[in-house]
């Protein structure tokens, strides 16, 4: 059995078993190049029409986001069971909120104010990207550091 | 029940945690696996090849975007019976030797002096 105890083993697969499951948080160039591509869509969709044309480089910009999340999403893992992704809901209200933007610079309502709107929402779904990555940097170090305990407990 | 049966193939250590990450999803790319475990794709395929030669891991490759392969791996049937038993057997041997250490602490157990 050489020199790799059992209850080394057994930390080992626990560890790897939870490395597995966990979220990830997404990676900072990610979120940001993210919100820069959603922010583009209902910017430049809502933009006056010479500018609209541009509205398809926010695609682009988004799918070059999704790669860069790709790892840091989860994607490279097919779950078990079902998974409800916090990420989805906040994808849905950001696709809202920029729906809104398109619509109402459509109508012409907003005027400059719709460049504003478009500003405050690429730093609204940064840094809400930002507070989302705290969150899970901050659980997992709290879940390395409970297993380097367990570990350090069974070695006694 | 599962019965507790030492592994051989599964307690390598690199393998044993492919199996336990295989074990919590339903299948998993191989760029994931690597990065998980930071190792370089040659050192996963060998361990890959050996868990795929003993029926534990099934490896497909399904056209991906662009029609890039990427290789994804998933435990078998076999193979996650093969890792609960040798779980299995691994807690059996920590409680064995808890108890083998519990004995030799008790006082009655030791020599009689004089």
């Amino acid at each position: 059995m050489s020199d790799y105890s059992p209850s080394q083993a057994l930390a080992d697969a626990a560890d790897a078993r939870r490395t597995a499951t966990a979220p990830r948080p997404t990676p900072r160039a990610a979120v940001w190049v993210g919100a820069l591509g959603l922010a583009m869509v209902g910017g430049f969709l809502g933009a006056p029409k010479p500018l609209g044309i541009l509205a398809p480089l926010g695609t682009f910009v988004l799918v070059f986001a999704g790669h860069l999340a790709r790892r840091g999403l989860g994607v490279g893992r097919r779950f078990s069971g079902p998974v409800i992704s916090a990420d989805l809901v906040g994808l849905a209200a950001i696709l809202g909120l920029s729906g809104y933007l398109v619509v109402s610079g459509w109508q012409g309502r907003f005027g400059p104010l719709h460049w504003v709107a478009t500003v405050v929402l690429f730093l609204l779904i940064g840094v809400a990207g930002e507070v989302r990555r705290a969150r899970l940097f901050r659980r997992d170090n709290t879940q390395l550091a409970h297993s380097q305990h367990l570990l350090t407990e069974q070695r006694r | 029940m599962t019965q507790p049966l030492f592994d051989e193939i599964i307690h390598a250590p690199q393998r044993l945690r492919i199996c336990a990450m295989l074990a919590a999803v339903d299948e998993m790319e191989f760029g994931t696996l690597r990065d998980e475990l930071g190792v370089a794709d040659s050192v996963l395929s060998k361990h890959l090849k050996v868990l795929a030669d003993a029926g534990y891991v099934l490896l497909v490759k399904p056209l991906g975007v662009g029609g890039k392969a990427r290789t994804w791996a998933r435990l078998t049937p076999a193979g996650t019976w093969a890792l609960q038993g040798h779980l299995a057997e691994l807690q059996r041997l920590i409680q064995a030797a808890d108890t083998a250490t519990a004995l030799a602490a008790t006082p009655a157990h030791g020599h009689p002096s004089g």
